[in-house]
């Protein structure tokens, strides 16, 4: 499809060693005005990924033949005029709890080693029927338990990517994908992308399907997508989100177009910061970077507040952790019973699993009881916010903290249901080089909100197009 | 009442609640899973440390859609 006379073919666009790290927006137009085929795209990505695999390890599984029979389909498709929209053609993994049909789906645990799912998650179909190519499987710690995904973190690669959506992020950040979804129980999308440089977004809980995705916990659990810019993350959502019949909990609403209102600048907008002694015990990177972040957003004319935060948050991150082990243990009720040798060396799933068997249901009750104050609570919290804004993580990748962190204000969107997005915020300086985020929240279904917010800041001082050296 | 408690009558409390819920734990088990099974007793004196009304219930999960049959 490079066709001769192309902008590409003379030389004015990007090179081949550039293409992996095109944005979706880039790569989407030129495959529109038929500079840029897929299979071009693909062949170039899956050489990034012969190049630098072996040194991060994203990947439980490379479909490498299925993404590049899919990218001819794409470049026919593209040729004969049937451009599906902004995702065709673009290379995506899915975290390896998302079924794919055909494609084995491990959740990175021997329990489901050779488990080839006969359907598609709903997410996996959603994002294959815009035309996105699925890449592979990015890797997890064991059912997404734990925070240290085995994979290693691109720009030091004797960190950890943190997780448990890590092999997404990692992926991202080495120019091994486009786009990757993740999920979310206790931070998983957020953590990572915060510790590897890029943005992923936990939307509303009903926003996204979870269907055909392993749980951790289905009241905890969301999912959502994961990229290196702020509007390539909006074009993701835009597929991602919506109704589905075959999750209970998806909420049946109108979808706005998530790209719309992106430059619509922050003039205006009450952003609320959490009180300083609820960071003080940060790394000091962090709040340094926190603190630049937030003189971005009152020069762009924002308004910036402390506010109160639930009584009941201190709580609710304990409550977090008996609905969470409560609900594993019934996911995990078969295989305990019935192969319990098979979780393999890593024994935390597995340990958790037992314990949560053990809590009784009065206890589990209670702790969504108390889930139903803190909501409340919560909302009455973005009463008279538009955006809440925090560091991304009170620590850069592996590095140690002085005082134990007593609120990392993660697990409280988990546990109200609320958006919320992290996204690149610069690198540390003492370590030097490791990625630093912020985390932007807001009221249920104001995804817009969070990312017009994000893209006031990304506009301002580019830290996505940083790329590691790899 | 947990914290009274020495590791060896946690692990026989566990050893007994394992029998009740159907699985079939080992010592070795036992051992592995007690520093969890702290952490989750920890986990539910914090959630008890928040007074609850009489009246309160928990969060939904049940929900009927008309229609649908």
């Amino acid at each position: 499809m490079r066709s001769t006379g192309s902008a590409r073919s003379q030389g004015a666009g990007p090179t081949d060693s550039d293409l992996p790290y095109l944005s979706i927006v880039q790569a989407s137009e030129l495959m529109r005005t038929k500079q840029l085929s897929p299979l071009e795209l693909i062949q170039a990505v899956l050489k990034r990924i012969d190049e630098v695999e072996p040194r991060v390890r994203a990947f439980n599984t490379i479909a490498r033949d299925e993404a590049l029979r899919a990218a001819r389909v794409a470049e026919q498709e593209i040729m004969s005029g049937r451009y599906r929209g902004p995702l065709h053609g673009i290379p995506v993994g899915f975290k390896d709890t998302h079924y794919t049909r055909g494609i084995e789906t491990t959740a990175g645990s021997p329990q489901l080693e050779g488990f080839i799912p006969t359907y598609d998650a709903t997410v996996v179909a959603r994002l294959k029927e815009a035309g996105a190519i699925l890449v592979g499987k990015t890797r997890l710690p064991a059912f997404s338990m734990g925070g240290d995904t085995p994979s290693h973190n691109p720009w030091d690669l004797s960190r950890t990517p943190g997780g448990s959506s890590g092999g997404s992020a990692v992926a991202l950040a080495a120019g091994e994908l486009m786009g990757a979804t993740g999920g979310d129980t206790s931070n998983s999308i957020r953590h990572p992308a915060t510790l590897c440089n890029v943005v992923g977004m936990k939307a509303t809980f009903g926003l996204v399907s979870r269907y055909g995705v392993i749980p951790i916990s289905w009241t905890l659990d969301h999912i959502g997508p994961m990229t290196r810019s702020v509007e390539d993350n909006a074009l993701m959502l835009n597929v991602l989100a919506g109704h589905d019949p075959l999750d209970d909990y998806t909420v049946d609403v109108d979808i706005p177009d998530y790209t719309r209102g992106l430059r619509g600048g922050v003039r205006g907008l009450r952003i609320g910061i959490p009180t300083g002694s609820l960071i003080d015990d940060f790394h000091p990177e962090c709040r340094r970077a926190f603190e630049e972040a937030l003189e971005v957003y009152r020069k762009l004319g924002a308004r910036v507040a402390e506010v109160e935060m639930p009584s009941t948050l201190q709580a609710m991150d304990s409550g977090q952790r008996v609905i969470r082990i409560c609900e594993a243990g019934s996911y995990h009720e078969y295989h305990l019973a019935h192969n319990a040798d098979r979780y393999g060396a890593s024994s935390r799933p597995r340990s958790e699993a037992e314990v949560g068997a053990l809590i009784p249901a009065v206890e589990y009750l209670r702790a969504q009881k108390l889930r139903k104050i803190f909501l409340k609570e919560s909302h009455e919290m973005f009463r008279s916010l538009d955006v809440f804004i925090t560091p991304g993580r009170p620590a850069p990748a592996g590095e140690p903290l002085q005082f134990r962190v007593r609120q990392d204000f993660a697990k409280m969107f988990n546990c109200n249901g609320f958006p919320a997005l992290a996204l690149p915020a610069g690198f540390s300086t003492s370590p030097p080089g490791l990625p630093v985020g912020l985390q932007i929240a807001a009221k249920p279904f104001e995804e817009e909100i969070i990312y017009r917010a994000a893209l006031a800041y990304e506009a301002e001082t580019s830290w996505h197009l940083k790329r590691p050296n790899l | 009442m947990h914290k009274n408690m020495t590791d060896q009558e946690l692990k026989e409390a566990m050893k007994q609640m394992a029998k009740i819920a159907g699985l079939d734990l080992s010592q070795e088990r036992i051992d592995q899973d007690l520093g969890s099974f702290k952490r989750h007793l920890e986990a539910i004196d914090a959630v008890h440390e928040v007074e609850l009304e009489l009246e309160d219930e928990p969060i939904p999960t049940f929900r009927l859609k008309k229609g649908v049959s």
